[in-house]
């Protein structure tokens, strides 16, 4: 079978596939150029690994499953280390297991795409049905301080729209990139109408690349907005990894002001570019009188719901970050001031809506949250939309 | 809202008959429509209760799952995800269920239209490949609803299968459409 | 003329942050004589090493190196290793890395039997942070977690890894260098799953408060529990319990490799062979 399933179809310069959610994500890291995946099954992910089994190595790219989660991200790091693009794809449980070694890929600034299936949790939860419980998990997933960079796919097209962005954000951060799907996006199964090969190929932006005397490298001597530098292992640059404070060759070091500048710039490096990783979707809100915010498959039953309601003269309208982490603070805060009834919509008990009451230094926010392992329907959030405004 | 087609496939984990929805989803696309398939798994998911909503729509569909009460089609082969699922069934509207394996209360047949085709038998031991259960499932409804040109289906269907088992697969179809057509038959004139 | 370990290491790291008398400078200087010798050149070298006192070994020696987390080494090499087939990557870690915070990847990185060196600096004890008991305490002795003595039985890395299918497994003492520099060319020319166990002394934190004070009684410990291979297995079952048998305790050059096997993969699915069935292997079950 060629990658890209059986049923693709080019049309006006794009692809036309059948795919669930988790075989695009696998199909995108593939476009993408990744040549290495780790992981270990886990439902409602492992498609992602089934599949990826599969046209991984149609490329020439191995594709091994571990014998457990913290191997998984494990063997993947080591790969990305030696310079290769590098997936590995879980669920909640797996990125708990796996949080150790994210922090590593954080402070070693190892290039890394997560994808995270979310299902219901906490613990062993309800492993089969949908949730968004892990939007907290993605912003600080291991201890320490670092800058995590979530995108959440909202769409089947964006299972893999995402994951290519992912894997160029994380090149060009120099560090692991969430891909939260969840159990919905990851399984059903419909058209999905996909940017064709050669442009995915043409949009790649490669990691940077020290071409100077080796005497002269210094991978994590970087300005304090940028992210290290970090050359292929094999080819001459000869320099350390390791998860301990470090100095610019990433020699273990406790100085003082190197230890502070380090953690600095793990910060600065995404907020002095958050203009390059923040997307957002806005729906119908032009004209709208009610603000609707969601993410992920709850902003299906979303749509839904504001062509519903306004079909009936109620004129909401939606907006969706797709970029999770940074969240979009500034757009948020204009929309604050912008709407007084705001509704915040996910599935789980309000985790981001901590952040969308921050980022608008506002508390009158209307929230609608389920964590039983059902969807929304377009009907619970007309009902919701109708109770409180 | 008008054009869309709903449909539910339930049975038990590891059950071919989901495989159904697939091929539904897909012969929509490839007819240029839209069609989503959404599967969703109890905990158990070998023999526990499944369901796989289909929808069908000239336009876009954004929201994956079947809205209960709007089912136009429902097909089981497993009790206990019968039992579970038959309330997304509009009144009116069509379930076909194994009669070996399902069983519809007295109120059941008066709320929908019960239609009892032996499914699971008829790939058994008239096609002899038990597997088939997904296409004779995939003609009934197909005889049922008219989704989808019944060509296209085939085709689509033969598509997904290897070369060697396309003569059983369009016996299992043309075994569908004939106990459909045949249960319409017998509902039009009893 | 003497050897010059200059060119290996990173000059401006040393002194290494081991206690005076430790035997981890000595593994340290045997794997860079056996290195030298088979004229690796050093680009071509990835050390992964984790948590603990051989820890810091990775970067100590000027090759591309990885201190990774406390017991994922292997993993990580694994991820370096099949990424870059031709390249030699080898992991320094010790007994808490390996047997028991990682003991799984241990068991499993043998089991793929995949083209690792698998050097543990094995020094009975968790020294770095202070003497708490590791797998391989002998039972009796004090630790700081067991100050009454220690309980927990210990196993055998070697028989645990060959078990575990490593295709490769030897053991030497850091009071014989010369044997050891000459396993661990051996390891390094084998291609698959290549297990040293490295005993040294760690006076400072097992012998201490174990009436081994002086690095030198640490070592005559060490002497006193060790045995070539052919006089131990020569010895009563009875004797052979209390000596742990040293040299090249298996090797075995017929399994197959697991970057050779993945490559098999990827043949068949670009069509340059056919499915992988049962024929391709030895053993069936």
């Amino acid at each position: 079978m060629a990658a890209g399933g059986d049923n693709v179809v080019i049309k006006d310069g794009k692809r036309e596939v059948v795919m669930p959610g988790n075989h695009l994500a696998a199909l995108a890291a593939v476009d993408s150029g990744c040549k290495f995946f780790g992981g270990y099954p886990i439902t409602p992910s492992t498609e992602v690994m089934e599949y990826i089994s599969d046209i991984l190595p149609e490329v020439g790219g191995t594709c091994i499953q571990m014998e457990d989660e913290i191997a998984g991200v494990a063997v993947a790091t080591g790969a990305s280390m030696s310079g290769v693009r590098s997936m590995t794809a879980t669920s909640g449980p797996g990125i708990s297991l796996k949080a150790e070694n994210l922090g590593l890929a954080q402070m070693a600034e190892v290039p890394l795409v997560v994808v995270n299936v979310m299902r219901g949790g906490p613990s062993t939860g309800l492993p089969t049905r949908v949730a968004q419980g892990d939007i907290a998990q993605a912003k600080n997933p291991s201890h320490g301080d670092y800058k995590s960079i979530a995108l959440c796919a909202g769409t089947l097209a964006e299972c893999y729209t995402e994951t290519v962005r992912a894997f160029n954000l994380a090149d060009r951060f120099m560090q692991p990139v969430f891909v939260l799907l969840d159990a919905t996006l990851g399984l059903m199964h419909a058209k999905a109408v996909l940017p064709t090969v050669e442009d995915v190929q043409a949009g790649i932006v490669p990691r940077k690349k020290f071409e100077g005397e080796p005497e002269n490298y210094r991978p994590y001597g970087v300005e304090q907005d940028e992210a290290a530098v970090l050359n292929p292992m094999f080819q001459g640059y000869r320099y350390h990894f390791t998860g301990l404070h470090h100095d610019a060759m990433g020699f273990p070091t406790e100085e003082i002001e190197t230890c502070r500048k380090l953690i600095d710039r793990l910060f600065n490096k995404v907020d002095a570019h958050r203009d390059e990783i923040e997307l957002n979707e806005e729906f119908m809100l032009d004209d709208a009188d009610i603000l609707l915010i969601g993410y992920g498959s709850a902003s299906l039953a979303i749509k839904e719901a504001v062509l519903r309601l306004r079909e009936e003269g109620i004129k909401v309208g939606m907006f969706r970050p797709i970029t999770v982490w940074p969240s979009p603070e500034e757009r948020l805060n204009e929309l604050g001031k912008q709407f007084k009834n705001v509704l915040s919509i996910e599935l789980n008990q309000g985790q981001y809506l901590e952040e969308i009451q921050r980022c608008m230094g506002r508390r009158d926010i209307e929230k609608l949250t389920k964590t039983n392992g059902r969807p929304f329907s377009p009907a619970d959030i007309s009902a919701k939309v109708k109770e409180v405004f | 809202m008008s054009t869309r087609t709903v449909m539910r496939f339930t049975g038990v984990g590891g059950q071919g008959v989901l495989l159904a929805g697939t091929i539904f989803a897909s012969a929509k696309i490839n007819q240029g429509g839209f069609g989503m398939k959404t599967a969703t798994y109890t905990s158990q998911v070998r023999g526990g209760a499944t369901v796989v909503d289909i929808q069908l729509d000239d336009k876009e569909i954004w929201y994956p799952y079947a809205i209960d009460g709007q089912i136009d089609f429902m097909l089981s082969v497993a009790d206990v995800s019968y039992q579970q699922f038959k309330v997304g069934v509009r009144e009116g509207g069509t379930i076909v269920v194994d009669p070996n394996l399902v069983y519809p209360t007295d109120e059941d047949r008066k709320k929908w239209n019960i239609v009892e085709i032996p499914i699971i038998t008829i790939a058994k031991e008239e096609v002899k490949l038990v597997l088939t259960q997904s296409v004779v499932a995939l003609a009934i409804a197909n005889t049922y609803t008219h989704a989808i040109d019944d060509q296209l289906l085939v085709d689509t269907m033969l598509a997904a299968v290897p070369e060697r088992f396309h003569a059983p697969n369009k016996l299992a179809y043309e075994l569908g459409q004939k106990y459909a057509e045949a249960a319409m038959y017998e509902a039009e004139h009893a | 003329m003497a050897f010059n370990y200059d060119n290996y290491l990173r000059m401006e790291k040393m002194p290494t942050l081991w206690c005076w008398g430790c035997g981890d400078g000595i593994v340290l200087k045997s794997f860079v004589r056996a290195v030298d010798s088979l004229g690796y050149a050093k680009d071509d070298i990835c050390v992964v090493s984790g948590i603990g006192c051989s820890g810091r070994f990775s970067s100590y020696v000027d090759f591309n190196t990885v201190h990774t987390t406390h017991g994922r080494t292997v993993a990580f090499a694994t991820g370096v290793k099949l990424a870059n087939p031709t390249k030699k990557v080898v992991i320094v870690t010790g007994d808490g890395d390996a047997f028991a915070i990682g003991g799984n990847h241990t068991i499993h990185g043998a089991r793929r039997n995949i083209d690792l060196t698998m050097i543990v600096i094995q020094n009975f004890i968790y020294g770095l942070t202070n003497s708490q008991t590791s797998p391989t305490t002998p039972q009796g002795m004090w630790t700081v977690t067991q100050k009454i003595g220690n309980i927990d039985p210990t196993f055998d890395a070697c028989r645990l890894v060959e078990a575990s299918g490593a295709t490769f497994v030897a053991r030497e003492a850091v009071t014989a260098p010369k044997k050891l520099e000459k396993v661990m060319k051996a390891a390094l020319e084998h291609k698959g799953f290549a297990y040293i166990d490295a005993l040294t002394n760690c006076h400072i934190n097992l012998g201490r408060k174990n009436k081994m004070v002086a690095a030198m009684d640490t070592l005559d410990w060490i002497d006193s529990i060790t045995v070539s291979k052919k006089k131990w297995d020569a010895l009563p079952a009875e004797e052979q319990k209390n000596k742990l048998p040293t040299g090249i305790l298996h090797h075995d050059d017929t399994k197959r490799e697991y970057c050779d096997a993945y490559q098999m993969v990827i043949d068949a699915h670009q069509g340059k062979r056919g499915k992988i069935t049962q024929d391709d292997f030895d053993k069936k079950i």
